[in-house]
């Protein structure tokens, strides 16, 4: 699931309180019908987290102007290596950006599978268009590094997710640092609770608009 | 803050102030050049660094990008202050030269990594 969290109160809290975990803390999870057979062992189940541990990792890349580059994020060989191993984990992963000139696009599960657009046919990030180029950009204002308010779930054997980074025009180069907080958390099924948080599939997020 | 200091040398011999660490950037946050011998000399930072590949640079080289110069007299101290170098970031390594290597002329340099 993405998620790119805007209700003030959630701006004004701490980032280690948008993280879920064993309870006290908001600790049921629900993966809808949505997933694919590849992972029906959460498909429509009910879950209860018991254990969690924050995981910080930051990365820093340094990139020509009006240029970009893509991170997978998945455990691919030229991944990032940020997800889960086991079926009764998900890692929740806030993003944080320090500042600086770039914007992030969210693509999944290809390079060229952007996350976010409009209704119109014609309304998708493209970086090789001087306008539809900041089209579903996530600047680091959107998410600071110090306030994280990107989130990604990720578990085993997911389909990648692509952080697309854009350095803008008129910079010569821009260190680009992406402060991940991985929240790992071991799962137990139970039954439907009475609260729970929803986790999508990709394909709910981007057939949305 | 932190601190670092070096003699003016040529740039055959140049002088690491400090290096930026991978997920930081540098910031100057103020110089004082203090040169007590017998010549004007001017001073210069750069940044040195080799960028990360990307879609356009698969095979990205090395690069040295120039800073800050500023040329003080003889027997005088210049105090170059945060206001004046702002925006002044560091990607990679501070180096630091001189136009003649000298030292009765040091270079003394704050700096934050953010």
């Amino acid at each position: 699931m993405f998620e790119l969290m805007t209700t003030p109160a959630l701006q004004q809290a701490t980032w280690k309180s948008r993280l879920h975990g064993p309870k006290p803390q908001p600790s049921n999870l629900y993966f809808t019908e949505a997933w694919p057979d590849a992972h029906r062992w959460c498909r429509n189940h009910y879950f209860e987290i018991k254990e969690t541990a924050v995981v910080p990792f930051d990365r820093g890349y340094i990139l020509p102007g009006n240029d970009n580059q893509t991170y997978d994020l998945s455990n691919a060989t030229a991944g990032l290596k940020l997800y889960p191993e086991n079926e009764d984990r998900v890692y929740e992963i806030l993003i944080g950006l320090k500042p600086g000139n770039y914007q992030v696009g969210i693509y999944c599960p290809g390079v060229s599978d952007y996350l976010l657009s409009l209704g119109d046919s014609s309304m998708y990030p493209d970086l090789a268009d001087a306008t539809k180029r900041y089209l579903g950009a996530i600047i680091p204002d959107d998410s600071p590094y110090s306030n994280p308010l990107l989130k990604l779930w990720a578990i085993k054997d997911m389909v990648s997710w692509q952080l697309k980074v854009y350095i803008h025009p008129g910079v010569d180069f821009e260190k680009v640092v992406l402060g991940f907080r991985v929240a790992t958390h071991k799962l137990a099924e139970i039954p439907k609770p009475d609260a729970f948080t929803t986790i999508k599939y990709y394909t709910e997020i981007r057939d949305a608009k | 803050m932190a601190s670092a200091r070096t003699p003016a040398v040529l740039v055959a011999n140049i002088a690491t102030l400090f290096s930026t660490p991978k997920v930081k950037k540098g910031k100057v946050t103020s110089i004082k050049i203090d040169n007590q011998s017998a010549a004007a000399k001017t001073i210069y930072l750069r940044d040195d660094f080799t960028p990360d590949a990307s879609a356009g640079v698969t095979a990205p080289s090395a690069q040295t990008i120039a800073k800050f110069q500023a040329t003080v007299g003889a027997g005088l101290t210049a105090d170059i202050m945060e206001t004046e170098l702002k925006n002044k970031e560091f990607l990679g390594d501070c180096k630091c030269y001189a136009s003649v290597a000298d030292a009765a002329c040091i270079v003394i340099c704050d700096y934050t990594l953010d």
